[in-house]
């Protein structure tokens, strides 16, 4: 089943099935901004939507013949598609203009409103930077007030992004045609996207509407605090890992001089494996917690993995022997060690005896 | 570099003159234009027409009336005007002596 709208096009109405008026409607769209700032661009618009209304009236065979997905595309192909076009244009337009970014509100990359995706825009970061530093300011205290009305007031002042021009300039490269040609391809794969997602709202809001984008939202905000804390808690046990590491490193190195009869436990072997050992999960975690907030699916190249999960394996195995071999020092070093400790009690109390 | 990127700029280049040769004979409707321009294989896609035609059309070359059509949208019909008839025989000028120097030039490349 299929819906039909109603368009008119130079005057004549028409019948269209959704996904050719969403394709025609991008079309149209894309031209525009292919044309911005061509003279009389209104003028070619209007021609060229007048030459498709004249191509679409062969179409129709009957009064109500819903013109197609299929009829759409070939309109698409005999007035040529915005890159065929594009290239056209190119000698038209300085390709070394260059627009100075702007703030816009990403629709592409939204948790709530594209503000945060915006602001990352501008200020050249990765929007996940954005959302922590907003988290912070959000869980210290330091005013959810604050943070909430400054949001509301981003969200209301900064607009939303809607043309190509709009996504170019808020990613701050410059505008000209064959930006908007890669542009223009990475639309044409999201309008089939958006479109099946169209008719999922319109379902959801007939159903239960409202409710659902609620759960969404609280899905979504589980998600991301599941996601901070997966990566503030390995966050913090590798930091007190390597810092631990070094202090007892030194400290071992102080107080432990001796040899655990050949292997020492201030061996740096000791605590690079030991690190491995402990680390390489964490960061495994970690990474489970960012993609959780930045959805990405590949974080480190399969090379990487093999290299930490090398590097576990040898630390496991590091381990596993340096227990075996050390199992019998260790209970050497320690009757030594009582024993050291028994004298020493013994020559202590032989020096207070002296002194009383 | 892309040969078809060259083929298109040399097309382009001469479109204005074919499209007013094609109007000094009479008034034509821009899909006729079209039609005569595809079958000399000057265009490949339509969309490339309109542009042109406006920019043709402001810089006063051309003028059109509106005419009504039975099956379909009105529709322009586009006439060359006094300018452009000066402007065509210019552009005509221009394109013989290019010919004539380029085909000196090009005659022994094959």
């Amino acid at each position: 089943m299929n819906k039909a709208l109603n368009i008119h096009l130079a005057q004549i109405k028409f019948s269209i099935d959704e996904k050719g008026y969403s394709k025609l409607k991008s079309y149209l769209k894309n031209l525009e901004q292919l044309f911005i700032s061509t003279e009389g661009k209104e003028e070619i618009i209007e021609d060229i939507e007048t030459r498709i209304a004249e191509i679409f009236s062969q179409y129709k065979k009957y009064d109500d013949y819903v013109i197609s997905e299929k009829e759409v595309e070939s309109v698409i192909q005999i007035m040529g598609t915005v890159e065929d076009l594009a290239d056209d244009e190119i000698s038209e337009e300085n390709p070394y203009l260059k627009t100075a970014k702007q703030l816009y509100r990403d629709p592409d990359d939204q948790f709530i409103s594209g503000v945060a995706g915006g602001l990352g825009h501008y200020f050249g970061i990765d929007v996940v930077w954005v959302r922590l530093i907003l988290c912070i300011f959000l869980f210290t205290g330091f005013g959810i007030p604050f943070v909430i009305t400054t949001y509301i007031l981003l969200w209301v002042l900064i607009p939303e992004a809607k043309t190509t021009t709009d996504k170019i300039k808020m990613k701050g490269e410059s505008v000209n045609i064959s930006s908007i040609k890669n542009k223009i391809k990475e639309e044409y794969d999201k309008v089939n996207k958006s479109v099946s997602l169209k008719s999922f709202r319109e379902v959801s809001k007939k159903i239960a509407g409202l409710i659902i984008i609620i759960i969404g939202y609280i899905g979504k905000f589980v998600a991301v605090f599941v996601g901070l804390v997966l990566v503030f808690v390995p966050l913090v046990l590798i930091l007190v890992l390597i810092f631990g590491g070094l202090v007892t490193g030194i400290a071992s190195g102080i107080i432990m001089p001796e040899d655990f009869n050949g292997i020492r436990i201030n061996n740096p072997m000791f605590l690079i494996f030991g690190f491995f050992l402990i680390g390489i999960p964490l960061t495994y975690v970690f990474n489970l917690g960012i993609k959780l907030i930045t959805k990405r699916t590949q974080l480190m190249s399969k090379t990487t993995n093999y290299i930490l999960i090398g590097l576990w394996i040898i630390s496991i195995m590091f381990f596993i022997v340096i227990g075996a071999l050390e199992f019998n020092n260790v209970i050497d070093y320690v009757k030594t060690f009582d024993f050291e400790i028994h004298n020493n009690s013994v020559s202590i109390r032989k020096v207070i005896t002296k002194f009383i | 570099m892309k040969i078809e990127n060259t083929q298109a700029q040399m097309r382009k280049g001469i479109l204005e003159l074919c499209i007013l040769s094609i109007l000094n004979q009479k008034a034509k409707y821009s899909f006729e234009i079209l039609e005569t321009l595809k079958d000399s294989k000057m265009l490949v896609v339509e969309g490339t027409l309109y542009p042109l035609l406006t920019r043709l059309k402001n810089s006063e070359l051309l003028e059109y009336r509106w005419e009504e059509s039975k099956n379909g949208p009105p529709r322009k019909y586009y006439t060359i005007t006094e300018k452009g008839k000066k402007f065509l025989i210019e552009l005509n000028n221009s394109w013989n002596d290019l010919s004539k120097t380029v085909g000196k030039l090009i005659k022994n490349n094959t």
